[in-house]
């Protein structure tokens, strides 16, 4: 047994093509999640109690149980009580259920970074007479997104790994063609080690990106 | 001008106010003194609605609170007429210097960008900070940010300014020109201050009238002469010859 060095080079270029695609997946999937999750954060805080106790019962179902588990229930489950969910295309059922999944997670990251800022700051604000609104436009909100960016990177890292996961239900991404490309000369680790790398690679492009973002919103620190 | 009656607060069975009566003409400066935990701050959080009173009214102005029914529209009218310096002066700190005292202006009081701009620079100058304008609170010493913080409560020309313990956190080479700075703006702007502060001889020097409250009732009030020299409560007394021994 050894190492076929060309055939791992020759899986690059066709790994490195699938590139945007999966990374297109994993932006979206991130975007509908944060906007989920912005709006169970503002739910979670209404005067109506039981519209409070179903927003926590999502946050636990969706944090208890395993993601691939959601997919499926998702993908294979629900369009077998709801007829038209059955066109739904594989990779809308991934943003969905990542959306799902992840935004009861970047909800608790939400809430972690507005304890973050410290009450005078609140304080100050209403004493000069802004209302709550302004408040959290422009003293709240902007201190807390500076104090969650470090966790909302890691989400942002781990949703876009985790569209391998959506090989699972059929999406042709980076994992499920280097599956394909193992399968034509039965060249396992070549393929799945040339897509590790282009995984990498994907992530240290995100990582350059979260440090210069960084570094712009944490100016005043 | 600043009327305050009856007025009550708990923090859960504790009793903090117990009923606090005060009224103050335009202009007057008014130290309140006492010893630690008789409810000072929580008076001045109170005329400013950051703490809900139980009961009693505030009025400032044309502007009057009822503690038992207020609506978030009063609580913010009564707001625009106070401005507060912290004890750990609580600038925005995402802001840089001038938007700290520009946002008073242009959000609150809805001026125009321009000429709030004028003013604000205007106010920094007075408060010796120019050449820091463009910087963020992290840059600056706790003085200096405390001087940013007096002049943020400038901005919103309140018509009254609680100052909440100016000079607790402070180096104590710093306290005298944050004093200083007090003393000069009192004499030059015409809003009503309420300070608290444990600066005895601050006190007495720059009040018009001096409050001493103990387990939250007001024991004894008047001019720093005649709470100096002729206390007529024992409590009074003992506050002020400890502190004076000390």
């Amino acid at each position: 047994m050894r190492f076929n060095f060309t055939f791992f080079i020759q899986c690059f270029p066709e790994l490195i093509a699938k590139m945007p695609f999966t990374l297109w997946l994993g932006l979206v999937s991130f975007a509908a999640s944060f906007i989920l999750a912005v709006i169970i954060a503002v739910l979670r805080n209404v005067k109506c109690a039981p519209v409070r106790w179903i927003v926590s019962l999502y946050i636990s179902f969706f944090r208890s149980t395993p993601y691939i588990t959601q997919l499926f229930i998702f993908y294979y489950g629900l369009p077998q009580f709801i007829p038209s969910l059955r066109t739904m295309s594989a990779e809308a059922a991934f943003v969905a259920s990542v959306a799902l999944n992840s935004s009861a997670f970047i909800t608790e990251i939400i809430r972690g970074g507005l304890l973050a800022v410290e009450k005078g700051q609140r304080e100050a604000a209403l004493s000069v007479g802004m209302n709550k609104f302004q408040m959290m436009k422009e003293v709240v909100i902007p201190q807390a997104f500076v104090s969650s960016l470090p966790a909302l990177g890691n989400s942002l890292v781990a949703t876009v790994k985790n569209t391998a996961v959506a090989f699972t239900v059929g999406v042709v991404e980076i994992l499920s063609h280097s599956k394909v490309l193992a399968a034509r000369g039965f060249n396992y680790m070549e393929a799945y080690i040339a897509a590790g790398i282009v995984y990498w690679m994907l992530i240290l492009l995100l990582d350059v990106f979260q440090k210069q973002l960084e570094k712009r919103a944490c100016r005043f620190l | 001008m600043l009327e305050i009656k009856g007025l009550q607060k708990s923090f859960g069975n504790l009793k903090v106010l117990k009923g606090i009566d005060i009224s103050a003409k335009k202009g007057e400066v008014i130290a309140v003194i006492g010893p630690s935990g008789t409810g000072k701050s929580t008076l001045l959080r109170c005329i400013n609605l950051l703490e809900r009173p139980e009961c009693g009214t505030v009025r400032i102005g044309d502007v009057t609170v009822d503690a038992q029914n207020y609506s978030a529209k009063d609580e913010q009218k009564l707001r625009r007429k106070t401005a507060m310096v912290f004890q750990n002066y609580c600038l925005f700190k995402n802001k840089t210097v001038l938007d700290n005292v520009l946002l008073p202006m242009t959000l609150v009081r809805k001026k125009d960008k321009k000429e709030a701009c004028q003013e604000a620079l205007k106010l920094i100058e007075q408060v010796g900070l120019l050449d820091k304008k463009h910087e963020y609170p992290s840059r600056l010493s706790g003085g200096q940010q405390q001087r940013i913080g007096i002049a943020r409560a400038l901005a919103s020309q309140p018509e009254v300014i609680l100052f909440d313990e100016p000079t607790s956190s402070l180096d104590p080479e710093l306290v005298g020109g944050i004093l200083e700075l007090i003393k000069e703006l009192a004499g030059r702007h015409q809003c009503t201050m309420l300070i608290v502060t444990h600066e005895m001889s601050f006190a007495m020097e720059i009040a018009d009238r001096v409050i001493f409250m103990d387990g939250g009732n007001i024991i004894e009030q008047g001019t720093p002469k005649e709470l100096m020299q002729h206390a007529k409560h024992e409590r009074t007394q003992k506050f002020l010859k400890t502190i004076q021994t000390r």
